[in-house]
């Protein structure tokens, strides 16, 4: 009588599972979490332009504007 | 009606899925932890008939901008330190993509940026763009990308505040 034998299961290591644990967390900080910005100096330039003259609000963003007044309590 | 909130323990994260598993990763693992540590602040837009569903995120932060090479002359009108908001991370979930509540949180930020700068100041609020269509998203409402990284964008406070004028302050 031939006897079935069964495939030992994979079990998942403390090893394996810290991997995964640190690749998940190396995903969720993919994002930039730096406190300061290193910019150029035509950069600089650009944002003190915009500092000194900032631009009026565009249509697009007054729109979003109005949706968030009558739909989000502030 | 919607309501703009800090992320808690009570917010179904595990049930958020926006299609990028950075993001969810962030949410779901990082961002409460960056809350209670003063790192940044995630904020989650609900609705009131459904209060633990998390149909999108923002996480914002306190930067500074760094600039180096200004000359003195220059460093007059913008000081080699100063200091800004900045817009980390944005997302809406799958099933509420494209219904318009990306500009709702984007306008939720714009939001909380005033309240940081009535109480503390800063020049604007700055967003890192995840790619060059959410670049273009951003540009759409008036945000300007840097020449030197152009998936950074910056909108100054005084247009901001100018465009939130009306809405109560946090």
């Amino acid at each position: 009588m031939a006897l079935a034998i069964e495939e030992p299961r994979k079990r998942k290591t403390n090893a394996a599972i810290t991997t995964r644990k640190v690749v998940k967390v190396q995903k969720a900080a993919a994002f930039s979490d730096k406190s300061s910005i290193r910019i150029s100096l035509s950069d600089a330039r650009k944002i003190s332009a915009l500092i000194e003259n900032p631009p009026k609000p565009n249509k697009r963003l007054k729109e979003a504007v109005m949706r968030f007044k009558g739909s989000v309590c502030a | 009606m919607r309501r703009i909130e800090l992320l808690t323990i009570d917010h179904d994260r595990k049930g958020f899925n926006c299609g990028s598993e950075p993001l969810n990763a962030f949410l779901n693992q990082t961002a409460r932890q960056h809350s209670d540590r003063g790192i940044s602040r995630t904020f989650v837009l609900i609705d009131e008939m459904s209060e633990k569903t998390i149909i999108g995120f923002f996480t914002l932060s306190l930067c500074e901008l760094k600039s180096e090479n200004i000359p003195p002359a220059e460093a007059r009108k913008l000081p080699r330190d100063v200091s800004g908001v900045r817009l980390g991370r944005l997302a809406v979930a799958f099933q509420f993509q494209r219904q318009g509540f990306g500009m709702e949180l984007l306008v939720g930020a714009m939001q909380k940026f005033v309240g940081v700068f009535q109480a503390a100041g800063g020049i604007g609020l700055f967003v890192d763009a995840k790619d060059s269509h959410a670049r273009r998203y951003y540009e759409q409402f008036g945000f300007v990308p840097l020449s030197s990284n152009d998936l950074q964008l910056f909108l100054p406070a005084l247009t901001i505040q100018r465009t939130l004028t009306g809405i109560t302050n946090p």
